[in-house]
């Protein structure tokens, strides 16, 4: 007879080892199935001594399952010992081959053994099924889908197959000791993140991994070991041109996996579509269509540890009939209690999807997720919510009341109000650029501020957001540059024309000469512009985003003047001449101010000396300086080679100097050391875990502590002034022993095990005075400069 | 944009110190000391004090540009103001010794002081010529990169030679040992002739020699000689950015020791006056 429990939980992961945990807690008769011989087979299956992240960061556990960021070792011996102490009914080795329904109970089968229970858990993950090569020869011996430790394989050839992040990280690790060939199905690494895919290019550029693209397994053979032949396995290989055979010792296919799709069929559970990938529709309560049967963790869709621990916590009450909060619920009170007359979060949720429109699309789900990074606060009549020329970069939406937005930087008086359910913060948001008016709040006013990286995420993921928080930037971009005093209804015409380009860096909008009848308002990134003066090329003018260019070709109906050149990746807003010019004849006024522009940019190109400038300017944009907002310059000519730069920033920084001095590009006798330039939109805060990377209202970026140490940041750069440093907390070389026998003021012989954190450039915004490096300098050498107004200066002396 | 230490603040404290000396040398002028000038007058005592005020605040230099914290004005600003108050030191010293010189140690600290100053204006000259001839010389290469070229152009002989025969291997094996760049002090500071190696250019010619003779392996000998020339061109400029740092720097060891013993001399002066007085 089969024994019989209340809940069978089917997977040793972590949502099945919480859900054990909380049943073995509450005394519920339970059984977790396991199919291997450890727990958690996926995240064990990670590479060795791989950092795994906790987040969201804000989100707190509830289980018995105690979980932190940490190493794959220290995570999974705290889960065994958790399992252990807590008592919980456990078997491994124990796959479950079927579930089937027998009126009100389930009947399980095991490889040896039967069970029955009332209710199910399934908490398999998707990970168990592993995509594989699909071709011949996909299961030969040293043909494996796993890495554990790289460090195992030494002087082998090696085959990885896939683009994805594993892939890449597998790759990387492995061509430390080994010939590494990486195989593409595609042209490029579209789906990797941008660290790993900054790697990999390098890694390939340089030659340390070779990358074949457009590649196809097509079947794999051994090769006989009494050939002689120098390698194991015959890997065949079409690309679009040819078919290879390549030689190697191993081939690790890192291809991802999709839900055990037949065996859920045979459980009765329902799919909402064919797509391979599609996971099961699940209730609020994790309950599938099979009553009874609860589904959890990422196989439900949920991909995140944390997310999997609290859901096998939650299962579990649901199934015993108690009721949950969600664990984000005190964490949203919290913000949602300063909306008035909202009893609870929900109804505070359903306010907000109704009194912003922006966010009446989001699901409820969806909605929670982005107000836990939000803040929601009442703000007091005339409080500054932003200030103009600020670096910040948080998104408000309103929720009731008004805010004031000042028209004229400095009168406080010429204003105009928005209400509620309107939007504002995306003008710097989209440009990285400083904030462009100044906002106060009105009367009642309740706003959701939120930053930068959840507001970006948004509008990656959801369109309709996306396609709102466009429009509106390209309605008051043009109101604030083009066409200041006019309506929306009057310029209706030239939004609705409006179009959005994307260009790469160092791509030509237009040339000299062309035809052109449209006007470009720069979204995000710089322009230079250049023309041909005497016989060399001139650079007239450079223009960070919030300008606009081709006005003159527009006004006059000519051919363009001058040739337009990105400096970095680019986006514009394009404005189609009919309907622009169509504006202009109907306000003379407006026409006429951009005329006198027009008129004042033309009479400083025609004083231009041929190539004044250029030079400089040129290779500022080189060195990519076209996204800087402040950079690090030296006059060579002045510089002595102290290096009190480096000392002054290793003095003021713990020990590590973040700039290095003699590293970098020089031009005309000015260097651009290797040292932070605060970008636009930085490279660094793209891929940030724990989002430790910030921007302070004075443009400064820098890393705050929670920083985990897992050095995306570092990858991200694409000028190498960021590094992993443990900050040393030791006391420097007394002062005497520097003057009478020059020692440095940090020695390097600092604890090789010390933990390591990533370091940047901060400016020294903690001291008064502002960068040391720039106040140490003896001769006057170093300055740091907004190249913007580096440039300008030497196009005009 | 860049403000330099000789120009700062638009000549702020040359105009500073040259006012200062001027009144001095006015006062100086019109001062009726008895018997005749001298260190004793209460012109000579304020000249003396104003000195060794000026003299202490400067050798603070040396501190203050150490203190990356401080917030008491910029480094360049201290430099500025150090070269021309130190400038003026040899007016005020001169002064105060009313032109009464005599082997002593009170002579003792004159002399320090106009070695002192003199040195300093060694380093301004050395400030204003050598940076320009250092990015001249490396452009943008440093020194360690430099240098890892040389070892990559070694390998690469190494390879091209041991591929033509033994004996050329064990030539470029010696030629690579024998190269040394380590200037002496004294051709770091007057020497103005190129870096020479004899062996290097010898070798070089028997190879141009066998690339007439050995046919078979022209080309591979003129890959040789373009590598050792190349070498010898990065050895050159080795050799230059060596000597041009020393030159950018050397003064400031007799500076420094200069100053700590004019600090002492003037303690001694002091002390005895007040011992006299007393």
């Amino acid at each position: 007879m089969a024994e019989h429990f209340n809940i069978i939980i089917v997977g040793a992961g972590p949502g099945g080892l919480s859900a054990a945990a909380r049943a073995a807690e509450m005394g519920e008769s339970h059984l977790l199935l396991e199919g291997s011989p450890t727990i958690a087979n996926t995240i064990s299956k990670f590479q060795k001594g791989k950092h795994v992240m906790a987040e969201p960061a804000v989100l707190p556990i509830r289980s018995k399952i105690a979980f932190e960021a940490g190493t794959r070792e220290t995570i999974l011996d705290t889960w065994n010992e958790n399992i252990t102490k807590i008592n919980a009914n456990l078997k491994f080795n124990s796959e479950v081959q079927k579930i089937k329904r027998n009126g009100n109970v389930f009947q399980i089968d095991t490889k040896d053994g039967q069970y029955t229970a009332d209710n199910i858990v399934l908490s398999i993950g998707i990970q168990g099924n592993v995509r594989k090569l699909g071709v011949a020869g996909e299961d030969l011996e040293f043909v494996q889908y796993q890495l554990d430790d790289p460090d195992e394989y030494i002087d082998e050839t090696i085959v990885v197959v896939g683009a994805g992040d594993a892939a890449i990280e597998n790759a990387i690790a492995l061509s430390k000791n080994n010939k590494v060939i990486i195989l593409n199905r595609r042209d490029e690494f579209a789906r990797a993140k941008e660290g790993n895919l900054n790697a990999i290019l390098s890694a390939i550029e340089k030659g340390s991994i070779e990358c074949i693209y457009n590649a196809n397994a097509s079947k794999v053979t051994n090769i006989g070991e009494d050939n002689g032949a120098e390698h194991r396995l015959c890997f065949e290989v079409a690309t679009k041109e040819e078919s290879i055979e390549i030689e190697c010792d191993r081939i690790i296919a890192r291809l991802g996996a999709f839900p055990p799709r037949k065996f859920l069929d045979s459980c009765g559970i329902e799919f909402p579509s064919e797509e391979p990938n599609a996971v099961p529709s699940v209730s609020g309560e994790y309950e599938s269509n099979v009553k009874g049967l609860y589904i959890i963790g990422s196989l439900a869709g949920y991909p995140l540890i944390k997310q999997c621990v609290n859901q096998g916590y939650e299962v579990i009450e649901f199934i015993c009939g108690r009721e949950v909060e969600p664990a984000d619920e005190s964490l949203l009170w919290e913000k949602i209690k300063h909306i008035p007359n909202v009893k609870n979060v929900n109804e505070g949720i359903e306010i907000i999807r109704s009194k912003v429109p922006t966010f009446s699309s989001l699901t409820p789900l969806q909605l929670r997720e982005f107000l836990l990074d939000s803040d929601i606060y009442k703000a007091d009549l005339g409080q500054t919510l932003i200030e103009y020329n600020d670096y910040t970069n948080t998104f408000f939406s309103i929720i009731s009341g008004e805010v004031n937005i000042r028209l004229t930087p400095d009168n406080p008086n010429n204003t105009v109000s928005i209400g509620s359910g309107n939007f504002f913060g995306e003008m710097s948001l989209i440009s990285g650029r400083r904030r462009s008016a100044t906002i106060t709040a009105g009367e009642n006013c309740i706003v959701i501020e939120t930053p930068r990286r959840s507001m970006n995420k948004l509008i990656n993921s959801v369109e309709s957001v996306r396609r709102v928080i466009n429009n509106t930037f390209i309605s008051r971009a043009i109101k604030m540059h083009l066409a200041p005093g006019l309506d929306d209804e009057e310029i209706s015409e030239v939004i609705s024309s409006a179009t959005l380009s994307e260009f790469k860096p160092n791509e030509i909008i237009f040339n000299e000469g062309d035809a052109g009848d449209s006007l470009h308002l720069i979204r995000s990134g710089s322009v230079t512009v250049s023309k041909v003066i005497g016989d060399k090329t001139t650079t007239l003018a450079y223009l960070p985003a919030g300008n606009y260019f081709g006005e003159m070709a527009l006004l006059n109906d000519a051919p363009r003047s001058a040739t337009v050149k990105t400096a970095v990746a680019t986006e514009t807003i394009v404005l189609q001449g009919k309907e622009f010019r169509r504006l202009l004849s109907k306000n003379p006024e407006t026409k006429k101010k951009l005329e006198a522009l027009s008129e004042a940019r033309s009479l400083s190109n025609t004083t231009k000396k041929s190539g004044q400038g250029t030079d400089i300017v040129e290779f500022m944009m080189e060195q990519g300086l076209g996204e800087a907002t402040d950079v690090l310059l030296i006059d060579e000519s002045l510089c002595v080679r102290c290096d009190h730069c480096e000392k002054a920033c290793a003095g003021t920084h713990g020990g590590s100097s973040m700039l290095d001095r003699e590293a970098g590009p020089t031009v005309a006798g000015l260097h651009v050391p290797t040292s932070c330039r605060h970008c636009e939109h930085p490279h660094c805060m793209k891929d940030c875990p724990p989002d430790a990377i910030h921007r302070t209202a004075d443009g400064e970026v820098y890393i705050a502590d929670n920083c985990i140490g897992c050095g995306n940041c570092v990858r991200n750069c694409p000028y190498g002034v960021i590094q992993m440093a443990a900050v040393s907390k030791e006391p420097a070389t007394p002062l005497w022993k520097q003057i009478i026998f020059g020692i440095d003021p940090y020695p390097e012989t600092r604890d090789k095990n010390a933990p390591k954190k990533a370091v940047k450039c901060d400016m020294c915004k903690d001291l008064a005075g502002g960068p040391a490096c720039v106040r140490a300098c003896p001769t006057g050498a170093a300055i740091r400069v907004s190249p913007e107004e580096f440039i300008t200066m030497k196009l005009q002396s | 944009m860049h403000d330099s230490f000789v120009t700062y603040k638009n000549f702020y404290f040359l105009k500073v110190a040259s006012a200062l000396t001027a009144v001095l040398v006015i006062f100086y002028l019109f001062h009726d000391a008895y018997p005749e000038p001298n260190g004793g007058s209460w012109l000579g005592y304020l000249l003396g004090i104003l000195g060794a005020v000026i003299l202490i605040w400067l050798s603070l230099l040396g501190i203050r540009k150490r203190r990356y914290r401080s917030s008491q004005g910029n480094t360049v600003s201290w430099v500025s103001a150090h070269i021309y108050l130190g400038s003026a030191l040899i007016i005020i010293t001169t002064l105060h010794s009313g032109f009464q010189f005599a082997l002593n140690i009170h002579f003792l600290g004159y002399f320090l002081t106009l070695l002192v100053v003199l040195t300093g204006f060694y380093g301004l000259y050395a400030y204003s010529v050598y940076p320009d001839k250092i990015t001249a010389n490396c452009g943008d290469l440093t020194r360690d990169t430099m240098f890892d070229e040389v070892i990559d152009l070694d390998e690469r002989s190494l390879a091209v030679a041991e591929s033509i025969s033994a004996d050329l291997y064990a030539q470029i094996l010696e030629l690579i040992e024998s190269c040394k760049v380590k200037p002496s002090l004294f051709r770091q500071i007057f020497s103005n002739s190129d870096y020479k190696n004899e062996n290097l250019e010898s070798l070089v010619n028997r190879i141009i020699d066998s690339i007439n003779s050995d046919h078979g392996n022209r080309d591979k000998l003129s890959l040789l000689h373009d590598f050792i020339l190349e070498k010898y061109a990065l050895l050159k400029r080795i050799d230059w950015d060596i000597r041009y740092n020393c030159r950018l720097n050397w003064w400031l060891y007799l500076h420094v020791p200069l100053t700590l013993a004019l600090i002492a001399a003037v303690s001694i002066h002091v002390f005895i006056i007040f011992y006299y007085w007393w």
